[in-house]
């Protein structure tokens, strides 16, 4: 297991550097001069070319395209993700500050998509055509058929602004309780896209189980229904479950980047789509190479997720 | 002929199997001898209800002129803000441009980018799975590393920073989907033919040597036409939602170019809600609502067809 | 039937009905079935596929699928202190019902693979059955007892075989952890439904061997369901021929095969090559083919391949009637049946 994990990681090193490289090119060949960004127009247009020079130097945007790619690389691997173009600060301390805010917000979705979306899936499951079930699976495709923003517009519209229930985007900063109170209506409305694909797929995944022999093998031992519906069809079933949500992770980042405009979240999404905006390079490459990394990093977690849940999986 | 034990409580399934039994002992049930994916995917209700909004969605936008008068851009300023019901039926924009002839224009627009980039995804990433997939080796291992990559990002990373290099412009919004969405097509072809490369049939075309190009798309491709008819429908309606999350944060199709996602759109700016627009619901409603409704029915169709296409599933 | 009540009966079928309600339609998948099944004896249930052998084995268990009920008659288990209980008006998953269900009657199906859990050890899915009919076993107890249950079933070197998984067993010792499962609690009959059909012949002759000594020494009654003359031949006690829902002829295995009353019994007995005989021996395929289950023949169900079929075959179904002591049939003509010899 661990010998997998390492051969796994070290695996991933080979794509990391395809994968940032690209990034450096594709942002390198972005139109338009980054010092425009840099130096107000006004101001600009008084600089001589060596004093624009100069401080190019000092920003380190001179030299080849390639040499400043390694450059960068050799400074990530000793822990510096070089300076914000816009206001000088380390890029590695901005991301600790955005990072608590973004994961905080995934996580939660993560939780509410997985643990909605598997119960509602097996309850759907486990009364096939009726009322419930058909419920469910048009409420899903409703879910997965709204856009995330607009769907965050309606539920502020109805909860925060009618209701006032929530406040109105924004993270929480006194305690936990209004920490939580701020972080329910970003994540949910984060996670729901994926509550209907996780619910959906359970639904499938628990009436393909309940097909199986062993679970009338389970009946003819004389097992209450529980046990029956619990330990057997939906012990099988989970695992497929598993992978579909590992594999749906960068479908929850790219979610995040929207949620956390529309909420005003103060993460990593809305700081990468300000970057772009702005070709603050050390940004972007910084939070490309975060996102990729985690990506990467969870299809490692499906695989030794389903190696635990399913003894018949060997990692090689 | 048979009662039912007494003892035992009886159920509305019960009573449902009472009339089934009642028919068939009637007589009155018989074999039909229609095409069975046709047959189901009729008595799918919700595939039957899909397709038909699919067709008057399209009908209204496609022959929008024959639904409207008004041109999606001439801006006449008298008519800022005008309120649904007059001479403009759903009312038009702060420049006065009519909100309905936004809809059913941008509506061309939206599904053209939608359909187009599936089509164009599933065009590259099926041909190279069935192809490439099918011979193996070294061009194969190396199109699966690529695939790895794209595969790698969160697609919604990926599309913003092509979009930042190539610019927005409508051409490019295909394109860029298209580049994001071949890799998953390109997957699912793959393990479907690495799959069927081991059933018999084929075993025994390649004994008769026949040429692998014609093996790949003559033999296998027709195998895979239900997964591949499903996942185009399915991106169609991700392409069609990612256009207008895309319209949202500002990097979709260029604002002067009316689509669903940029007639919503106007409640925000640059991913920030406008809270004092929400109120003019005319401007972006109805046309959310026709997205939704649009997407919707891609979706019971899609799912339909899964159902429809699966020899697996008995019913 | 008008048979008296012998005290070795466990099991009674009387007359069952019961009806598949899939894709919209009603299939009459068994039309009136009746047996007795004896203690520390084996019925044989043989007839081709489809013919209900296993919905009749599923029915006693009450394992039928949701889309379908038993629409008549009656299953009845003679319990050892004298009660008897009527299966079929039990609550189908109900507490009475869990009960009986692998203590008293335990079931063994045709593919080991498919019916034991993939993600539990071996050891875990047979403690699962003794923890739910004897609860308050310690977990050293019920670890000796899954042990001690695979070691009985001649699986070697069980403490191992019990930690590992069903895909790290091979066919026939699957079967066996299987039978291992069915037994563990003792129970009073055991169903086989084809215990032996994926298997090959050594392995099956293994299992043949294990089940007859279950009967000899716990005395349990077996009902196994096979579609294979060779298997009845050598494990039945009684027989029953099943054709399309119905038990055609039923009677003890050497009066069937010496004295087949029945066209279908007949035919079955012709087809099957005899060991010994070489290679030129004539094998007669039954002629025609099984009836579409929704487009069923008026009267007796064999009628339109039968050799013996007269006119009332064509309009009305024949009673079970009595040939000797224990030995029905279902066939108008079952006398000219058996003056006709083999």
């Amino acid at each position: 297991m661990l010998n997998y994990i390492i051969r796994k990681l070290l695996s991933m090193i080979p794509m990391l550097l395809i994968i940032t490289f690209l990034i450096y090119v594709g942002v390198e060949l972005m139109p338009g001069d980054v010092i425009d960004f840099l130096i107000p127009m006004d101001q600009l247009a008084e600089m001589t070319p060596e004093e624009v020079a100069a401080f190019k130097a000092a920003k380190g945007l001179d030299g080849p395209m390639i040499v400043r790619y390694f450059n960068w690389l050799r400074d990530i691997c000793r822990g510096d993700l070089g300076y914000s173009l816009q206001n000088n600060m380390p890029v590695g301390e901005l991301m600790l500050q955005k990072l608590p805010a973004t994961i905080e917000l995934s996580l939660a979705a993560l939780i509410i998509s997985t643990v909605l979306g598997i119960f509602l899936g097996v309850i759907s499951a486990l009364h096939k055509g009726g009322l419930a079930d058909n419920l469910l699976t048009v409420a899903g495709m409703i879910g997965v058929a709204i856009p995330q923003f607009l769907f965050g517009v309606f539920c502020i519209i109805i909860f925060c602004l009618n209701l006032k229930w929530f406040p109105v985007g924004q993270r929480g900063s006194g305690g936990l309780l209004d920490e939580l109170h701020h972080l329910f209506l970003p994540a949910f409305v984060l996670g729901i896209a994926m509550t209907a694909g996780v619910m959906r797929y359970s639904r499938s995944s628990m009436l393909d189980s309940m097909n199986r022999d062993y679970v009338k093998t389970a009946r003819a031992k004389g097992l209450p229904e529980w046990k029956v519906n619990l330990l057997h069809g939906f012990r099988v079933a989970c695992t497929p479950v598993m992978v579909l949500i590992g594999f749906r992770l960068p479908m929850l980042i790219s979610g995040s980047i929207v949620i956390e405009n529309i909420f005003q979240w103060p993460g990593v999404g809305r700081w990468f789509t300000d970057a772009v905006k702005t070709q603050n390079t050390p940004i972007i490459m910084s939070v490309g190479l975060f996102m990729v990394l985690l990506v990467l990093l969870s299809s490692l977690l499906v695989d030794i997720l389903t190696a635990v849940l399913d003894p018949r999986v060997k990692l090689s | 002929m048979s009662t039912i034990n007494q003892s035992i409580k009886r159920t509305a399934l019960d009573r449902k199997m009472d009339r089934i039994r009642d028919l068939e002992e009637a007589g009155k049930l018989g074999t039909k001898m229609t095409n069975r994916t046709m047959r189901k995917l009729l008595s799918n209700k919700l595939a039957v209800a899909g397709a038909v909004l699919f067709v008057v969605i399209c009908i209204l936008c496609f022959g929008a002129p024959l639904f409207t008068k008004y041109s999606p851009t001439t801006i006449d300023l008298r008519a800022r803000m005008a309120e649904p019901g007059g001479v403009h039926l759903l009312g038009a924009d702060q420049m006065g441009r009519d909100i309905w002839a936004r809809m059913l224009y941008g509506g061309r627009i939206s599904i053209i980018v939608g359909l187009g980039s599936a089509l164009g995804a599933a065009l590259i990433g099926v041909s190279l799975g069935m192809f490439v997939g099918y011979k193996g080796g070294w061009l194969d291992s190396i199109i699966l590393k690529i695939s790895d990559v794209f595969l790698s990002f969160p697609q919604m990373v990926l599309i913003i920073i092509i979009v930042a290099l190539v610019g927005q412009k409508l051409e490019n919004m295909i394109l860029i989907f298209i580049l994001t969405g071949w890799p998953s097509m390109y997957r699912m072809a793959r393990s479907k033919v690495l799959s069927l490369k081991e059933e018999e049939f084929v075993q025994a075309l390649r004994a008769f040597g026949i040429s692998d190009l014609k093996i790949a798309f003559k033999h296998m491709l027709p195998n895979c036409v239900g997964p591949i008819v499903v996942n185009i429908t399915l991106s169609t309606a991700m392409f069609i939602l990612q256009e207008a999350s895309l319209s949202v944060l500002g990097y979709g199709v260029p604002q002067e170019i009316a689509t669903w996602g940029n007639i919503i759109n106007v409640i925000t700016n640059a991913g920030v809600i406008r809270y004092d627009w929400l109120g003019y619901w005319w401007m972006w409603l109805p046309c959310a609502v026709m997205l939704i409704l649009f997407v919707l029915a891609i979706n019971f169709i899609g799912d339909g067809l899964r159902d429809a296409s699966d020899p697996t599933q008995i019913g | 039937m008008t048979e008296k009540r012998n005290d070795d009966v466990v099991l009674s079928v009387k007359d069952l009905h019961v009806n598949f309600y899939t894709n919209q339609r009603c299939n009459k998948v068994l039309r009136g079935v009746s047996f007795d099944i004896r203690r520390g004896r084996t019925l044989c249930v043989v007839g081709e596929s489809g013919c209900g052998k296993s919905v009749t084995a599923n029915s006693i268990l009450r394992l039928l699928p949701d889309l379908s009920r038993i629409e008549s008659g009656s299953i009845t288990y003679y319990k050892e202190d004298g009660t008897e209980v009527r299966l079929d008006q039990l609550e189908k998953n109900g507490r009475e019902m869990r009960a009986l269900r692998g203590k008293d009657i335990a079931i063994i199906f045709q593919d080991p693979m498919t019916a034991l859990n993939p993600v539990y050890t071996v050891g875990y899915q047979i403690r699962e059955i003794i923890k739910e009919h004897k609860p308050g076993l310690s977990r050293a107890q019920l670890k000796k007892e899954s042990i001690e249950d695979l070691g009985d079933m001649g699986i070697p070197a069980p403490e191992i075989r019990d930690g590992e998984y069903p895909h790290q067993f091979s066919g026939g010792m699957r079967q066996r952890a299987m039978i291992a499962m069915g037994m563990s609690c003792e129970p009073k009959i055991l169903l086989a439904d084809e215990p032996t059909t994926a298997l090959d012949v050594t392995i099956s002759a293994q299992i043949f061997d294990l089940m007859n000594n279950l009967k000899a020494e716990h005395g349990t009654a077996i009902m196994m369901i096979t579609h294979n003359m060779g298997v009845v031949a050598e494990m039945a006690d009684e027989v029953a021929v099943m054709y399309m829902g119905n038990i055609v002829e039923y009677g003890k295995v050497e009066d069937v095969f010496a004295n087949p009353t029945h066209p279908y019994t007949k035919a079955l007995l012709a087809s099957i090559p005899v060991l010994g005989k070489g290679k030129n021996q004539q094998l007669e395929p039954i002629r025609g083919v099984t009836p579409d289950p929704f487009n069923r023949p008026k009267g007796c169900q064999f009628c339109p391949r039968c050799d013996y079929a007269s006119f009332v075959c064509k309009t009305e179904m024949p009673d079970e009637e009595w040939v000797t002591e224990g030995h029905y049939t279902r066939c108008f003509n079952y006398r000219k049946v058996m003056a006709d010899g083999k």
